[in-house]
């Protein structure tokens, strides 16, 4: 089962990628039409996930794997490049549609870090001695 | 410096209250600290006549005192004191009265009869038997003074004089006296200033018959007079001797020693008086110490003497450390009968240097060592002479041993009175800056300043003559001005530098931290320095603070992780920070100073911070900096840092320094609970790899193409060396290449990463073809397979 930590740092690597194609799309190949709603969609994706509205959030994944998938259509991102971030939204998809039908569980405990107590020793004002 | 007002009332008379005194010193450049009136703590004391004396009815160890106390009822007092006799003129502290340390009296009962006050002893009254030799310490006070009964206490005593509390730069060594004070008073309320007439009326006999000195050290002792008194007669100093010794803050002690005291204290010149009979050879040698030798100090000390401290010696041994302390035999006995009066002058830093090596800074070597006049040293030695006379202490010999090795050539300087309305912004006559001078001491003849051999130290130039004229002139009264001109002081290169990675830094959210250079040893083994680094050789400071600072840091990181811990530790959840600070190399010998090295450090702890975040704030600042061609390399050698999140910063192969996550091991031992990210940068190596001079390119005339390359390579493969690999097959013809796109998972095998890259080349002349870029790319694949990466199908 996956839990929420899990499916937020996946959500977080597709988001980058997908910035990352939005970045080349938009500054290097000037390209002004898929690039913008990918960016627009990674982050309402962020947003959805956040929220926990998980249809929302298959709902944009989806539609940003078919945005790659018409960007590799028109060349401009490789074939290998499209592959790989396919098969990453796809698994994105696969994971909300496990969380969308309850199949998500709670976060693992958080590491408890001793905390050390507040020093209390006040420093004497030495006169042209502090320094 | 206390100046007691009624010693300064002898050489001029302000005729104003302390109040507007101080306000007015202060404002003409002498600036006043407080003024105390002595005594002021006694209220309702009196001085008392014991007319009758009964024994206590119900005591055998109370008697009862009828008191005269210039009413027309003598008082009743209950004393257990045994010294009392009846005639005897006392302190009587009435009802309701306050005497020293907070002691009130008040009237009472003492086994059912009435008290009305309590006669006092010296301590009560807050001074001690120095002060009134005639009394005894333990019984009340016999007044011995010209009083009546019912006078109050504080004047019958004299206690009711005003001691002004001056603060005196070092500069001007002449206010270290009533004179020079009174000078200075003189001028500041334009009223006449009345010097002692010294004049000695007997001298019989020849100094020169009797002693020699020679002077051996003429650099350190810049002038030596002598003079000798015989026939001395120990007792105590008179009344106003004692007094303004008192108001000053000296103990007197007795006629001679408070002599020597008194003159120095109104003349600013250190005197000695040695016994004459411990004189070895009658003969004053002034030498520099020799190797081995010691001496016995008044205070009981024996102290080692090393060769560059300058000795006052009879013929055999050293009688004291020149213008610091005497020799035990110096000083004055019971038995002295004759004395050598020295009034000398050393050279200011061979004092400073010999005190402080010998541990004792006492009240002659605070004075020597700033350079006193040599000039005073006739004029005091013979009011020394002349308050023996007056006081009959002794016989003054006649005439003198004086050795000058300082000449006396007067200093001068232009005077420019137009340069100095410009100078000061106001509009004096040259008749009025005249008279300014003058009255502290200036001679002005024409257009030359003769400058007073007193203020010779510390008047050097017309702006020094234009101060002297602005603190009289009074420095509130120059009226308000724009100021003119422009200033012509800039930051140096390094310092710009400097300034610009601080504030580069400070864009990037980090806040600025300034931590002490020196450390404790200890701190080595906090950040985990192996044994062998050579970082672990510190300069080991002498004279340490304490542990914690005993040593000049080898490096930055330690006291980048203090603050970082400080800071976690008082609950700021995250942080950024960076120091400009200096470490210290030391050289092979220790004799040698160590190379001071101006270094980077940046630190950073919290949730959104990590090691790319680090990357990118030093990155962006070397960019802004105009430094390029910045290399990472992993280093996992490095135990201050994770294995595997550390790499060296290089340019051109130099190291420049680190950066990396602080290793676990590490922030335990600093208390650290979350990651935490340290870079160093030397400052001195970027600052030399800068490139000042920015070229500009033409806008290309021709087409880029575009090329994209997915790489297949080994997952610990840097990112740089593909960089670097692209760069070196592609050659002249690429303008950029950009990472865009890693990618771990299906379809790639374990320990295998996917690399996408965009290459953009172009060539300044044409349009590139097919053929060209193809050829560029098959390179960079060539390049690639060298490193174990290759295009991913």
């Amino acid at each position: 089962m996956t839990s929420k930590k899990e499916l937020s740092d996946l959500t977080l690597r597709f988001q980058a990628r997908t910035l990352n194609i939005y970045r080349k799309l938009f500054f290097d190949l000037q390209e002004r039409d898929y690039s913008i709603e990918l960016r627009d969609r990674s982050a309402k994706l962020a947003k959805a996930i956040k929220e926990e509205d998980y249809p929302e959030a298959k709902s944009q994944a989806e539609n940003i794997t078919y945005l790659f998938k018409l960007a590799y259509q028109a060349n401009l991102i490789l074939p290998t490049v499209y592959q790989s971030l396919a098969v990453d939204g796809l698994t994105l998809c696969a994971t909300i549609e496990e969380a969308i039908n309850g199949e998500i569980g709670p976060d693992p405990e958080p590491e408890i870090i001793p905390v050390e107590e507040i020093p209390t020793t006040v420093r004497k004002y030495i006169p042209g001695g502090n320094k | 410096m206390d100046l007691s007002l009624r010693w300064l009332a002898d050489y001029v008379d302000t005729g104003v209250t302390p109040k507007q005194f101080c306000d007015a010193m202060t404002m003409s450049g002498s600036k006043v600290e407080c003024y105390n009136t002595e005594a002021d703590y006694i209220t309702n004391c009196v001085v008392g006549k014991i007319l009758k004396i009964e024994k206590h009815p119900d005591a055998d160890k109370l008697q009862i005192c009828q008191i005269d106390i210039g009413k027309e009822e003598p008082i009743q007092i209950v004393t257990a004191a045994t010294n009392v006799y009846e005639g005897m003129m006392v302190p009587a502290a009435l009802d309701n009265s306050t005497l020293a340390n907070g002691i009130k009296i008040k009237k009472g009962k003492l086994r059912g009869v009435v008290s009305n006050g309590m006669m006092c002893s010296v301590s009560e009254l807050g001074v001690t038997v120095h002060d009134f030799p005639y009394a005894i310490e333990d019984g009340i006070m016999d007044i011995k003074e010209d009083c009546k009964p019912g006078d109050d206490i504080r004047e019958a005593l004299g206690l009711n004089d005003t001691t002004v509390e001056f603060e005196i730069t070092s500069n001007r060594p002449d206010c270290l006296s009533v004179l020079g004070l009174a000078r200075e008073a003189a001028a500041t309320f334009g009223k006449e200033l009345h010097l002692p007439e010294v004049k000695i009326e007997n001298e019989t006999g020849d100094i020169n018959e009797l002693l020699s000195v020679e002077v051996k050290n003429p650099t350190l002792c810049r002038r030596y007079v002598a003079r000798m008194i015989k026939n001395i007669k120990i007792a105590p100093s008179p009344r106003w001797m004692r007094e303004r010794l008192r108001a000053s803050g000296v103990r007197p002690i007795n006629n001679l020693v408070d002599i020597t005291n008194y003159v120095m204290l109104e003349y600013g010149q250190p005197m000695h008086a040695f016994d004459y009979k411990y004189l070895k050879g009658n003969k004053i040698v002034v030498r520099n110490a020799e190797e081995g030798e010691s001496i016995m100090t008044l205070d009981g000390v024996d102290r080692k003497l090393s060769p560059e401290m300058l000795c006052i010696c009879d013929a055999e041994k050293p009688s004291c450390v020149a213008g610091v302390m005497g020799g035990e035999y110096s000083g004055i006995q019971d038995d002295t009968n004759m004395v050598v009066f020295e009034s000398a002058s050393f050279l200011g830093s061979s004092v400073r240097t010999t005190a402080k090596k010998l541990g004792m800074r006492t009240e002659s070597s605070g004075r020597f060592e700033k350079n006193l006049d040599s000039r005073m040293c006739m004029p005091a030695i013979e009011r020394a002479c002349q308050l023996v006379e007056m006081l009959g202490a002794g016989e003054v010999i006649g005439g003198y041993i004086d050795i000058d090795n300082e000449g006396d050539e007067p200093y001068t300087i232009e005077f420019c009175p137009d340069w100095i309305n410009r100078f000061l912004g106001i509009e004096l006559s040259a008749d009025k800056m005249v008279g300014i001078l003058e009255k502290i001491g200036y001679k002005v003849e024409g257009n030359t300043i003769t400058v007073p051999s007193f203020r010779v130290g510390d008047t050097r130039h017309k702006a020094d003559i234009a101060e002297e004229i602005a603190r009289f002139y009074g420095y509130d009264v120059i009226p308000n001005t724009a100021v003119k001109g422009a200033s012509q002081g800039a930051l140096t290169l390094r310092q710009q530098f400097e300034k610009k990675l601080s504030r580069l830094l400070m864009a990037n959210g980090c806040y600025e931290v300034q931590t002490y250079s020196f450390i404790s040893p200890k701190y080595y083994d906090k950040i985990a320095l192996p044994e062998d680094s050579g970082l672990r050789r510190s300069v080991v400071i002498t004279n340490p603070l304490g542990e914690d600072t005993s040593v000049m840091r080898t490096t930055c990181v330690p006291s980048m992780l203090e603050v970082i811990a400080r800071n976690y530790n008082n609950r700021n959840v995250a942080g950024r920070f960076f120091e400009l600070g200096t470490i210290y190399l030391p050289k092979e010998s220790a004799e040698i100073l160590p190379e001071e090295r101006g270094v980077a450090v940046v630190g950073s702890y919290g949730d959104k911070e990590d090691f790319f975040a680090m990357k990118g704030i030093i990155l962006e600042a070397l960019d802004k900096l105009g430094v390029y061609g910045v290399e990472f390399t992993a280093n996992k050698e490095n135990p201050t840092f994770h294995c595997g999140r550390c790499a060296d910063i290089s340019i051109g192969g130099k190291n420049i320094g680190v950066i990396g996550e602080i290793a676990p091991a590490v922030l335990e031992n600093y208390g650290i609970g979350t990651r935490a990210y340290v870079a160093t940068l030397d400052i001195a190596y970027i600052f030399d790899a800068r490139i000042v001079e920015k070229k500009f390119k033409p806008t290309p005339k021709f087409p880029a193409s575009t090329r994209d390359l997915a790489i297949i390579c080994d997952d610990e493969l840097p990112a740089a060396a593909l960089e670097k690999a692209i760069r070196a097959g592609a050659g002249k013809l690429l303008e950029k290449v950009e990472l865009f796109d890693v990618y771990k998972g299906a379809s790639i095998a374990e320990g295998k990463k996917s690399v996408a890259y965009t290459m953009t080349l172009r060539a300044a002349d044409h349009t590139l073809t097919v053929e060209e870029c193809d050829r560029a790319v098959n390179k960079v694949l060539k390049e690639l397979a060298n490193i174990g990466a290759e295009l991913r199908s």
